[in-house]
């Protein structure tokens, strides 16, 4: 049976307790590796170290540890970001469509369509409230599904460019070289969001996320998280 | 050809359903459904008026 890894809260008492159901899959019964227990520990270690509490902040933008899994995750990774677009970077397309709905009652009131018959400008109507409804929930799952993941292991990016077109760039905690960020202007400065930049030494290209929340705070976690990896990795766990 | 859009968005959806384990999973493929059927009401009762 395939061994589920479910990411709980930061109770660090939360030790040998029996996995939860994650997607239908039942897998009670079954308790945690030793090698997952400690995987979740020192994840647990390092949070309490940058003083991140486990949950979910800045509208879904910043979330701690957040109870999912992604594609190609492995058994013994756990999510430790899931990062977003800050939610005020929305704000261009909410304007957008509500504005064209303004403008078209503005032109229908007006009268402009009054030579046509009414059920034309009545099924018109419905079109564009219809096409405006379609841009907004395009716009919102560009936003929604486009993240960036960092694990105890890895950094995901994950960006949709269009329709059907999705990038998934991965990059390995011991491959990171620089990560950087950059968070100027006024409106950043203000809602506390930037970009982060991450040079990687393999073939990966750098990974570059956008209008992250506290991106301070996510390039301290990565920090921690790489130099964790690699005392990890000489003591040979 | 906004009914082909409204298909290509469940399309879409499946995929971005496929990346990471969400809450808002079912409920975005119900909207992207609704939303075809939507269309797809939208466009009969054009051809029917």
């Amino acid at each position: 049976m395939t061994d589920i890894y479910v990411a709980g809260t930061s109770d660090s008492q939360n030790t040998g307790q029996e996995s939860k159901e994650v997607t239908g899959v039942k897998t009670e019964g079954e308790k945690r590796s030793q090698p997952e227990e400690n995987v979740r520990q020192w994840v647990t270690n390092m949070l309490d170290r940058t003083g991140e509490t486990p949950g979910r902040f800045v509208g879904g933008a910043y979330n701690v540890r957040p109870d999912s899994r992604f594609i190609n995750e492995q058994d013994d990774e756990e999510v430790v970001l899931m990062l977003r677009s800050h939610p005020i970077t929305n704000l261009g397309w909410i304007v957008v469509g509500i504005l064209v709905l303004l403008v078209m009652e503005f032109l229908l009131g007006t009268g402009i369509a009054s030579a046509l018959p009414t059920r034309y400008v009545f099924i018109g109507r419905l079109m564009v409230y219809l096409i405006a409804l379609g841009y907004a929930f395009q716009k919102f799952l560009d936003w929604y599904y486009s993240v960036m993941i960092v694990t105890n292991e890895r950094i995901i990016n994950v960006d949709f460019i269009n329709l059907l077109y999705r990038v998934v760039t991965y990059a390995t905690l011991n491959h990171i070289e620089e990560p950087s960020m950059v968070a100027g202007g006024f409106v950043r400065s203000f809602f506390r969001y930037g970009d982060i930049f991450i040079e990687t030494a393999a073939e990966t290209p750098s990974i570059q996320a956008v209008a992250i929340p506290y991106p301070d705070r996510v390039i301290k976690i990565i920090s921690e998280l790489s130099e964790e990896l690699e005392k990890r990795r000489e003591l040979g766990q | 050809m906004y009914c082909i859009f409204a298909l290509v968005v469940i399309k879409q959806v499946g995929i971005m359903a496929e990346t990471f384990e969400s809450e808002v999973n079912g409920t975005v493929k119900t909207f992207a459904w609704l939303h075809f059927f939507l269309a797809g009401f939208l466009a009969g009762l054009a051809i029917w008026l």
